[in-house]
């Protein structure tokens, strides 16, 4: 592995350890994170797929007793260095969460606040931006007649697309998603997949999932984590079809879950 | 026979219980019936002598004066600019320990500030009405000597003091049951802490912080022994908090402990104040209610 590889790769982390207090949760975990592509991260529930997605945005700083040590390389950006700035970190890295957590304001002002936050103040822009992210979210046709309409009152479906919007809004390059759609119904569930899909062309997607079909569906690459421990990363084809881990062939054939 | 006598006994006592329970519950709407209907006579009667025009718009109050004049305004005047003041000092003060200990405090902080804050609230009213003659008077009149030494400024300013932790407390609650999952998806867009709490927490939590405030005009509003003491017993309509001046509820201590005779129109007077207090007080619960309709978000 080349240093012009690494360089080309939107996350590389190197000896990843993480945990709360006493409990230690990520070991020893290496992984490159290739641009404009979807990465799946599956595993059992508990070996830690959340807290390896939320060291990426330092979304556990925090939690209290949060530790972390190791690697964890942004492009050429350390993400535990000590002068990143974590809110201008945080933007770059964007992050979509298992339950839909839209702001109790307008649809217009969920997608606006990133932006105001980061000081834009030019309503034109804000409008213009607010359209954009809502279109790139596939959500515009169903609300552009009540923008002002709270965003609590829009489906399950709707409302995780409107946080979608409202991550793009600032512009980030890596979208970070925590199961995205375990809360949503197959109809919904299938146009999230399909979102997902369709912004890899611009963004590099990381997608915690329990579902393994959704996995095969829409990733490139996969991250099979057993325990705390990277068992297995490679292309989506190899890990689900070509793999030579014993663990990884039973996960995925549903031997254990 | 034995079992069945224990069965019967068990009912007879869950019925009394019961019933128990229930009169509990109806006597307090009993006494806010009963409490009500002699406010409501002694009102109409006192409204009989005394026009409902001269009462709400008379710019004078001299029930008990040989010249009697039976305008409240004075006294309206008084309750308002003590309130006012003690809103002024609670509300801001309130509401950043508030965002201070749901937002900002260590939990070992916390478990230390909060008691002490509320223990501001356990100290007795009285206790508070001459610390605002005794101290706080005489430390304001150091800065500004034109002060009279009952005034309204020094006790509305304790009476802001004492209701701080109220407002801080329920404020805090309101914060505290914002959802964890609207801070994190701020934090995920890149906010920090402070913009966080401006723009996500402060307004999912408006409807509580609102209930925090109108609850702490009411009490500001009925509060009495620290305006009795510090305030003076003079009803003067201004808004200048430097001269003395009287409030409704000092008004109704300063004739129930005097000397006027029971059924005399000087002595229905607090009642016919006392029901504008009454309703004063019912109108913030209203719009307290509204606001708070108004404003819910609903969380799942
Ligand atoms: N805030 C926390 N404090 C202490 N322990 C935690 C905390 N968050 C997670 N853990 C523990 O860390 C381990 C990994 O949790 P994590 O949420 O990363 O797993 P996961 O793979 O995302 O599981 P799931 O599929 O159920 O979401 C678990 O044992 C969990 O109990
Ligand atoms: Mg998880």
């Amino acid at each position: 592995m080349n240093d012009t590889h690494t360089m080309n790769m939107v996350f590389s982390i190197r000896g990843l350890q993480a945990g709360y207090g006493q409990k230690s949760v990520l070991h020893d975990v290496s992984i490159d994170i290739p641009p404009r592509s979807i990465t799946a991260i599956i595993g059992p529930s508990g070996c830690g797929k959340s807290t390896f997605l939320r060291c990426l945005n330092r979304m556990n700083d925090l939690t209290p007793d949060f530790y972390v040590r190791g690697k964890v390389m942004h492009r050429d950006e350390d993400v535990y260095g000590q002068s990143v700035d974590v809110t201008h970190l945080r933007r770059r890295i964007g992050m979509v969460f298992q339950k839909p957590n839209p702001f109790p304001k307008s649809i217009f002002d969920n997608v606006a606040y990133g932006l105001r936050i980061h000081g834009m103040r030019d309503q034109k822009k804000i409008t213009e931006k607010v359209h954009d992210s809502l279109v790139k979210a596939a959500l515009w046709d169903e609300v552009k007649d009540h923008l002002a309409m709270p965003a609590l009152r829009l489906s399950g479906g709707q409302q995780q697309r409107l946080c979608i919007a409202r991550t793009i809004a600032v512009a980030p390059e890596v979208i970070l998603f925590d199961e995205p759609c375990s809360a949503l119904d197959p109809v919904s569930t299938r146009n999230i997949e399909n979102l997902i899909v369709h912004l890899k062309k611009d963004y590099a997607l990381i997608v915690v999932t329990h579902n393994l079909q959704q996995a095969h569906r829409i990733a490139d690459y996969v991250g099979f984590f057993h325990m705390g421990r990277l068992v297995e990363f490679g292309a989506m084809k190899q890990v689900f079809e070509e793999s030579t881990h014993q663990l990884t062939r039973d996960y995925v054939q549903g031997v254990f879950g | 026979m034995l079992a069945k006598d224990a069965v019967y006994a068990r009912r007879v006592g869950e019925y009394a219980i019961e019933v128990l329970i229930k009169l509990a519950a109806f006597s307090s709407i009993v006494i806010t019936i009963g409490i009500i209907a002699v406010l409501m006579t002694e009102t109409i009667r006192f409204f009989q002598e005394v026009s409902v025009w001269e009462f709400l718009t008379g710019r004078e109050w001299t029930p008990l004066f040989s010249n009697k004049k039976f305008g409240v305004l004075p006294l309206f005047a008084g309750t308002a600019i003590t309130s006012g003041i003690a809103m002024i000092v609670a509300l801001p003060l309130g509401l950043m320990s508030a965002i201070y200990l749901s937002e900002y405090a260590r939990e070992r902080v916390r478990s230390i500030l909060k008691p002490i804050l509320e223990i501001l609230a356990a100290v007795p009213t009285v206790v508070y009405g001459y610390f605002a003659l005794q101290l706080v008077t005489p430390l304001l009149q150091r800065l500004i000597p034109s002060l009279s030494g009952f005034n309204a400024l020094s006790p509305g300013i304790v009476m802001g003091i004492m209701i701080l932790p109220i407002i801080s407390s329920l404020s805090e609650d309101a914060l505290r049951a914002v959802p964890h999952s609207l801070r994190e998806g701020s934090y995920a867009l890149g906010a920090s802490r402070w913009q966080m709490v401006f723009s996500v927490a402060v307004p999912a939590a408006f409807s509580g912080i609102t209930s925090a405030f109108l609850l702490g005009v009411s009490r500001a509003i009925g509060e009495t022994m620290i305006v009795a003491i510090a305030a003076g017993l003079q009803p003067r309509l201004t808004l200048n908090p430097l001269v003395p001046i009287e409030t409704v509820t000092s008004y109704i201590v300063q004739v129930s402990m005097g000397d006027t005779p029971t059924d005399s129109l000087e002595y229905r007077t607090i009642f016919a104040v006392g029901m504008t207090l009454f309703l004063g007080a019912f109108m913030f619960n209203v719009l307290g209610a509204w606001l708070q309709n108004r404003f819910r978000e609903i969380y799942e």
